[in-house]
């Protein structure tokens, strides 16, 4: 059994990529040269590039800490208690979700990874320790990585005895993936430069209620949607579709709305403390947390439903890998909008008379959504092609020798999300398009758009898409994708 | 429970412990050295003569608020106590989301059936 829970091992790699790597740059230099493997993509090369051998390194580290603390998630202990295992007994292999018509597994799987990754992607936002193995500490010849034994311990809690506890079969929603993807957002920006994972305590939770308020405020103002979710029935509880198909729609969609609406909240929330608010109140916050949600949720609203029109939810796509390509789009949002006020319009006064131009907030088809959705279809294209083929068992699987795992299907008329009709495509799939998302986000922070033609021509992002495929080929070797 | 109202406590001047004088000779140099040591702030006495030590910052308060706060039955305890009173946790936002949510659905159900 290679690892207690593999989703979450892959997703712990994906979050620890995401929140170490934030707005550092793969490529320097006048001009820009690209910091790539010795082999054109999307061959690794012969002698990869240092760093990112240091850097997958320090991940499996983080990541095999994760999976040690936290036991095997299946029906028999599943992890929290009362929820829904995402694992088979025995294996730490996925569960097959595309089987289970109730949807609870899909739910599950992508609600607990998530969670896993975005969570250390907060407890490691800005936190670089992967120096290349000189650095390390040298013990009989061997370079020692940095042990993250005590930080995985305390996430471990953390994840059991509060985070996770709500992924249940009792849950109800609109969209569950819309919902706890709004949550796991605000969960990763309200962990973001915690030295550690938060105690366990009412200030902790009451945090986080906020994150969760908002949620759940969200949720109930994007009507029910049946590319994702199961027809509402009696009683319509939100979960969603079983990712069947060939390709599978329902896959590719989930795996893309899902991770929008995790890139805006967590953009959205990047920089505002409400956990420090909890903090410094005596007072019972419940009122507090009522209009927070009240006041941001149609922000949130907004700006998802302003960027999913880039996204590609074509089962008979032109990319090669839509999947890669969604979590290239969404990686670069999240980058785009990080830590800034969108959602608000500007203020004018004129002889006394206040106007707000345009309203606030702005409706999803100001402009300015227009703009970062043209950027950012730009940079998925751009990563897109420098991945280089289609990762399929037709075509062989991206990076060679990744196993026997690809990600998307091709037919004569058809290209897209393969279905994870087994336990390792779910893992697989989860795994290289939550990396993908990760490093597009940590490689794009910081850059706004540039405010001309350049920002809507993928050859601008060249280098930068160069250098993060490369990367991405060289960490996909530390998932596990059995 | 009434919101806590913690007034700060104003700054009161240094007291002064006692003066250190010393004299330190180096490389054919002398030098005196005087220095003060701070008298320890005297501790918070409550109503009922206990003595207590110091809030932490920033709910120090002051020995004449403490008594008020202890009319208004707030008692030095609660003060004490990092987070007293609290408001929902996440996983209760959510839970109560989840109930809400059903409700919804029973009442939207409920009305399409008794449509005629």
């Amino acid at each position: 059994m290679p690892h207690n829970n593999n989703l979450f091992y892959n997703a712990a790699i994906e979050g620890y990529v995401a929140g170490s790597m934030k707005g550092r740059v793969l490529a320097g230099g006048n001009p820009i040269a690209p910091l790539v493997n010795s082999g054109t993509p999307p061959a690794i090369g012969a002698t990869p590039d240092p760093s990112f051998a240091a850097i997958a390194l320090q991940a499996e580290v983080w990541a095999g800490a994760l999976d040690l603390a936290i036991p095997t998630d299946d029906s028999a202990s599943p992890q929290p208690a009362a929820t829904i295992p995402t694992g088979t007994i025995g294996t730490g292999v996925a569960i097959i979700p595309s089987t289970d018509a109730t949807g609870e597994t899909q739910f599950a799987q992508l609600a607990k990874a998530h969670l896993i990754a975005l969570a250390s992607l907060g407890i490691f936002s800005d936190r670089y320790d992967a120096q290349p193995p000189q650095d390390f500490d040298i013990v009989d010849g061997t370079p020692e990585a940095i042990v993250y034994t005590k930080r995985a311990t305390k996430l471990a809690a953390f994840y059991d005895g509060f985070a996770a506890v709500s992924v249940i079969t009792g849950a109800s929603a609109n969209n569950l993936l819309l919902s706890f993807g709004c949550a796991w957002g605000g969960f990763a920006a309200l962990l973001s430069g915690s030295p550690i994972s938060p105690p366990i305590d009412t200030t902790t939770g009451e945090a986080f209620a906020f994150a969760g308020a908002l949620a759940v405020a969200v949720d109930l103002l994007i009507p029910f949607d049946s590319t994702i979710t199961i027809n509402p029935s009696t009683p319509s509880t939100g979960f969603p579709l079983a990712p069947t198909g060939t390709p599978s729609g329902p896959q590719q969609r989930q795996l893309a709305k899902m991770r929008l609406m995790e890139s805006v909240t967590l953009a959205y929330l990047e920089n505002r403390d409400t956990f420090g608010l909890s903090a410094q109140n005596q007072m019972d916050l419940s009122t507090a947390i009522a209009a927070f949600a009240a006041a941001n949720k149609q922000v949130i609203v907004n700006a998802y439903t302003g960027l999913t029109a880039g996204l590609d939810l074509s089962t008979t796509s032109a990319h090669n890998n839509p999947t890669l390509y969604n979590e290239a789009y969404c990686g670069f949002v999240a980058a785009a909008l990080a830590a800034r006020p969108f959602g608000y319009g500007t203020t004018v006064v004129v002889d006394g008379v206040v106007t707000t131009v345009p309203p606030f907030p702005l409706p999803s088809s100001d402009p300015f959504y227009t703009a970062i959705a043209a950027a950012a279809a730009a940079f998925a294209l751009e990563v897109d092609t420098t991945v280089g083929g289609i990762d399929s068992t037709a075509h062989g699987t991206i990076p060679t020798g990744s196993g026997t795992q690809p990600i998307t299907l091709t037919t004569s008329s058809t290209q897209g999300a393969l279905s994870p009709t087994s336990g390792a495509l779910q893992t697989a799939q989860l795994g290289k398009t939550g990396l993908m998302w990760g490093l597009c986000r940590a490689v794009q922070w910081g850059r706004p758009l540039i405010g001309n033609i350049d920002d809507t021509t993928p050859s601008t992002y060249s280098a930068t898409a160069e250098s993060l495929v490369a990367a991405y080929l060289q960490l996909c070797t530390a998932l596990t994708l059995t | 429970m009434s919101d806590i109202v913690v007034t700060p406590k104003p700054p009161t001047p240094v007291r002064v412990q006692k003066t250190i004088v010393k004299v330190v000779t180096t490389q054919n140099r002398r030098a005196i050295i005087v220095s003060t040591k701070k008298a320890a702030k005297p501790p918070v006495k409550s109503s009922k003569g206990q003595r207590v030590t110091s809030l932490p910052y920033p709910q120090r308060i002051t020995t004449g608020a403490l008594k008020i706060l202890e009319r208004r039955g707030i008692t030095l305890q609660q003060l004490r106590t990092r987070k007293p009173s609290t408001g929902p946790s996440f996983t209760d936002v959510m839970l109560q989301g989840f109930t809400d949510h059903k409700a919804l659905v029973a009442k939207k159900t409920a009305a399409a059936v008794s449509k005629p």
